[in-house]
């Protein structure tokens, strides 16, 4: 049976402590009151019927003493006297003698003896209907001559009755003012902090708060209860919080083992990457290895024909060709693993230009129609409408081109190679789409998966027979994508594949190019004005070797250098007395004068004497060249960063003139530690004002480099100054701030600043990248607007 | 002299092989794949058999195995391979090939290595 349960209790369970309590007191008191009124009621009844028994029985046998002689003489008259005595008690309501039957006295006067018939023949006191009633013998001489009666009534004890129950009710009345007294005092001391209690604790529990504390009033039960109660709950919330402290740390688990899953999956495909990384050089060393065999066999058997007497110069030809095509092989190889890794790092370059999509056709099937014959394939193209010119990377779509139709030649046997080239017009805008389709061999479904992924091949036996190293199409995706396209293929087994390559007519990026052109076109005019000869670092390099010119020439150019060719020993000091230089680059192997006889000419002589010299040269004879007076020793190969570091330090000084404007310290000592070791001079200002005042003074600064938030004039009013002055107008800005811009203040600021680098997010390369761009850009357009 | 069958898929590495055998004295045969070998070795029955291992049609692992399984199987067969690494010379001379060679061929070593074998083949047949 369920009758424990919280709605099953009994009421009387369920009913408040403060109403039982006061329910109890109360009761209790009644109870007592009650067995009082009682007990004492019926001990003043018995009390009261004994004694007006009593009483009545005296009255009565005194009565009946006195009445002997009247009705011994059958004096009515003083019997009816005697009788009359009785009225000094008022209870008395009627006395009587009664004589042989008869009524022979009665009081009061009158009354009949009717009604005596109901009086109890006998002696004794008995009662009857609210009435005492006694009968007396009246006895003369032994011999009973009457009876003697009386009648009492119980007005008496009506009366005591009475008083006692107003006893009663005032004590009653006193009883329940006293309770409420009593219950109210426990009430406030024990019933009302407990309820308080519960209340509260019922509160803490609904709200779960375990940080709560009740208020301890008294030192009593109560009180006591309080402190444990507190104690329980803070119990609860040193539970509560290992409860939430497991939670957290259960979270940090789950999280810990999901970055652990996540890094399992990256081991796993980096594994996977690995794999197909050794099996792809697997194939590559065996790739390599078959022409190399033909190259090395090729060169030893002639070595050994060589050496015979009868030689035979038409066979001879023969197979050096064969050595030169393995080796061209080799080097197509090698290229293609070049393309793929420098794509992987994301190091292949494009170059766009406009061309001819017809050149290009025609071009692509000028290499790939002898193949297709060769294997007994009709090529047929097909162009539809007027392609007219593309802007992209010619040499890359040609390669894909090459790849595509080269694949559906070689998987095609005695069939039929179509190439289609259209103009289209889909969501991404104008396109080109070229589409090679073949008659081959297929790629099965599962092929098809694998097919572009670099250093995966599709089917290692199709590959065995057909050679090849899967590199092809993984080149043509990248580049496809590079150019902002795509290559997508359809292929059914047995039946023949579909390549389509589509890119963008003009690709992406190629509108701000142009744009950026046009921009530097129009920095001419400004750029004019500057004193070009003295910003760039004059060069005189004296060697007879024209590549090492064209190399310098080229990789130098961009730099700030203006590279003087001399192509002997004679010429370059010939030069070398007439014109101005910053730096000599001299070559030591020349034919007629070398490069020592030119050092030592030229620091004997006093107007040549100061110019530094950079031996460039393959004899690593450096003492030599320091004795002589050579400032610097370059041995070849030169790499282009050595290259630049080593001149760095004969170029004209503070050509490069940055004003950083910025009121925090802490950047000020930062960019200046960045730049110090570059060829830049950095004059710094503490806010737009400063900045202002020095742009007056300083001539020729290159590169503002700007913070926004300054006092006095911060950034956005530095700008608006700035592009008063038509002299200053032109000066690039990069922002560097902490300031979250918006996209909107974004774009309102590179209206007029070249480059917005956030504060504490740029490397020292970043900054220097964007400053050596912009100057290099400023060279270009300087040089254009020379030439 | 001895014949020997050149098995070798690519046209330019077999006529450098096939010429500076001839060079050296030996008669010899060719081979486009493992298919052609079986044929020619029925037809031939050469001394020595210079076997390339990746072959279109049937590669030359599985050409050894049946060369090795059947009645001929005392003509050494030399792997010659582009296939550089140990496992695959192991795979070689599991499927019974009796010796290997790595291409590019050091042509000496390979000479050296057929008179062996064919010195050895002599001796066991007489
Ligand atoms: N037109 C085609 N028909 C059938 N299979 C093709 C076709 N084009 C490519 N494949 C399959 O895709 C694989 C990868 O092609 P991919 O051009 O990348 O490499 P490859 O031609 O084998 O070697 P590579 O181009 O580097 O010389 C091929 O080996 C071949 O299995
Ligand atoms: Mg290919």
């Amino acid at each position: 049976m369920a009758r424990l349960s919280a709605d099953t209790h009994p009421w009387w369970r369920r009913t408040s402590l403060r109403l039982k309590l006061q329910s109890s007191i109360v009761g209790y008191a009644l109870l007592v009151l009650l067995i009082c009124a009682v007990s004492l009621t019926w001990f003043a009844n018995t009390y009261f019927h004994q004694k007006a028994q009593r009483d009545l029985q005296m009255l009565g046998e005194v009565l009946a003493d006195n009445s002997r002689a009247a009705v011994t003489f059958d004096d009515a008259g003083s019997a009816a006297n005697i009788l009359e005595a009785s009225k000094g008690n008022p209870h008395i309501r009627m006395a009587m003698i009664l004589k042989d039957g008869k009524v022979f006295a009665a009081y009061p006067p009158g009354i009949t003896s009717e009604g005596v018939d109901r009086l109890r023949p006998g002696d004794g006191v008995w009662l009857h209907e609210d009435h005492y009633y006694v009968s007396v013998p009246i006895v003369v001489a032994k011999d009973v001559k009457g009876r003697l009666y009386l009648q009492s009534d119980l007005q008496e004890w009506e009366e005591v009755k009475g008083n006692l129950y107003k006893v009663f009710s005032g004590l009653f009345a006193g009883l329940l003012v006293l309770t409420g007294i009593v219950s109210y005092w426990l009430n406030m001391h024990i019933t009302r902090p407990l309820s308080a209690l519960s209340t509260w604790a019922t509160q803490v529990s609904r709200a779960k708060d375990f940080n709560a504390r009740a208020v301890k009033h008294n030192d009593d039960e109560v009180g006591t209860l309080v402190d444990s109660l507190n104690t329980m709950l803070a119990e609860l919330a040193k539970q509560e919080s290992i409860r939430s402290w497991n939670e957290i740390l259960e979270t940090e688990i789950r999280e810990r083992k999901e970055v652990e899953r996540d890094l399992i999956a990256m081991r796993n495909r980096a594994e996977a990457a690995n794999q197909a990384k050794s099996q792809f050089l697997a194939n590559m060393s065996h790739e390599l290895r078959t022409p190399l065999n033909a190259i090395i066999g090729y060169s030893e058997m002639l070595q050994d024909v060589m050496t015979d007497e009868e030689l035979d110069r038409v066979e001879l030809a023969g197979d050096v060709d064969k050595i030169r095509s393995a080796g061209k092989h080799l080097l197509s190889l090698i290229n293609d693993i070049l393309d793929l890794s420098k794509i992987e790092a994301g190091k292949m370059d494009l170059s766009i230009e406009a061309f001819n999509a017809d050149e290009l056709i025609q071009d692509v099937i000028g290499t790939i129609a002898p193949l297709a014959e060769s294997r007994g394939n009709r090529l047929r193209i097909n162009v539809e409408g007027e392609i007219g010119i593309i802007y992209s990377d010619v040499t890359k779509i040609r390669q894909i081109l090459f790849n595509l139709l080269s694949n559906a030649v070689k998987f095609t046997h005695q069939g039929q190679v179509d190439l289609t080239c259209a103009r289209i017009h889909d969501v991404h805008g104008e396109q080109v789409e070229f589409s090679v389709h073949d008659s081959g061999i297929g790629i099965s479904q599962e092929n098809l998966e694998v097919l572009f992924k670099p250093f995966s091949q599709a089917d290692a036996s199709t590959t065995r027979k057909y050679g090849g190293t899967g590199l092809g199409l993984a080149i043509s995706r990248s580049y496809a994508k590079m150019l902002g396209g795509e290559i997508v293929v359809a292929s059914e087994v047995g039946k023949g594949s579909t390549f389509t390559v589509k890119f963008p007519v003009q690709m992406e990026g190629i509108g701000e190019l142009f744009a950026e052109r046009e921009a530097t076109g129009h920095e001419r005019a400004a750029s004019r004005e500057l004193d070009e000869p003295l910003e760039q670092t004059q060069l005189l390099l004296i060697d007879d070797d024209e590549a090492v010119h064209n190399i310098l020439q080229y990789q130098l150019s961009r730099h700030g250098y203006m590279i003087h060719s001399a192509m002997s020993g004679k010429e370059g000091l010939k030069k070398a007395f007439e014109e101005n230089f910053d730096v000599i680059v001299l070559d030591i192997l020349m034919p007629e004068m070398d490069g020592w006889q030119v050092l030592q000419k030229l620091k004997s002589e006093a107007k040549t004497m100061s110019i530094p010299v950079v031996l460039y040269t393959i004899v690593a004879d450096k003492e030599k060249g320091y004795a002589l007076g050579a400032d610097d020793y370059l041995v070849k190969p030169i790499s282009k960063s050595k290259l630049l570091t080593t001149l760095k330090n004969y170029r004209r000084s503070s050509s490069n003139k940055i004003l950083l404007i910025d009121d925090d310290r802490h950047t000020l000592e930062l960019v200046d530690a960045y730049l110090a070791d570059m060829d830049y001079q950095l004059i710094k200002a503490e806010n737009g004002r400063e900045g202002l005042d020095i742009l007056q003074v300083e001539q020729g600064t290159m590169i503002i480099l700007l913070d926004l938030i300054m006092p006095v004039m911060n950034g956005f009013e530095f700008i608006d100054e700035v592009r008063k002055h038509p002299e200053f107008a032109k000066i690039p800005i990069i922002v560097i701030s902490a300031h979250d811009l918006s996209n909107k203040e974004r774009s309102l600021l590179l209206q007029h600043t070249q480059v917005i680098i956030k504060k504490g997010e740029y490397s020292r390369q970043e900054l220097i990248g964007n400053i050596e761009t912009i100057l290099g850009n400023q060279r270009d357009a300087r040089k254009r607007s020379g030439s | 002299m001895a014949l020997l069958l050149v098995v070798e898929d690519n046209e330019m590495n077999a006529d450098m092989l096939i010429r500076r055998l001839n060079r050296k004295g030996f008669e010899t045969a060719w081979a486009i794949n493992g298919v052609q070998a079986l044929e020619m070795l029925e037809k031939l029955k050469p001394a020595l058999i210079l076997m390339d291992l990746s072959l279109p049609e049937m590669d030359g692992y599985q050409a050894t195995r049946i060369i090795k399984s059947g009645p001929l199987r005392h003509i050494p067969v030399i792997a010659l391979t582009a296939h550089a690494l140990l496992e695959d010379q192991q795979k070689a001379l599991t499927a019974g090939c009796d010796d290997y060679e790595t291409k590019p061929i050091n042509f000496p070593q390979l000479l050296g290595k057929i008179h062996n074998h064919l010195g050895e083949a002599y001796d066991n047949s007489e």
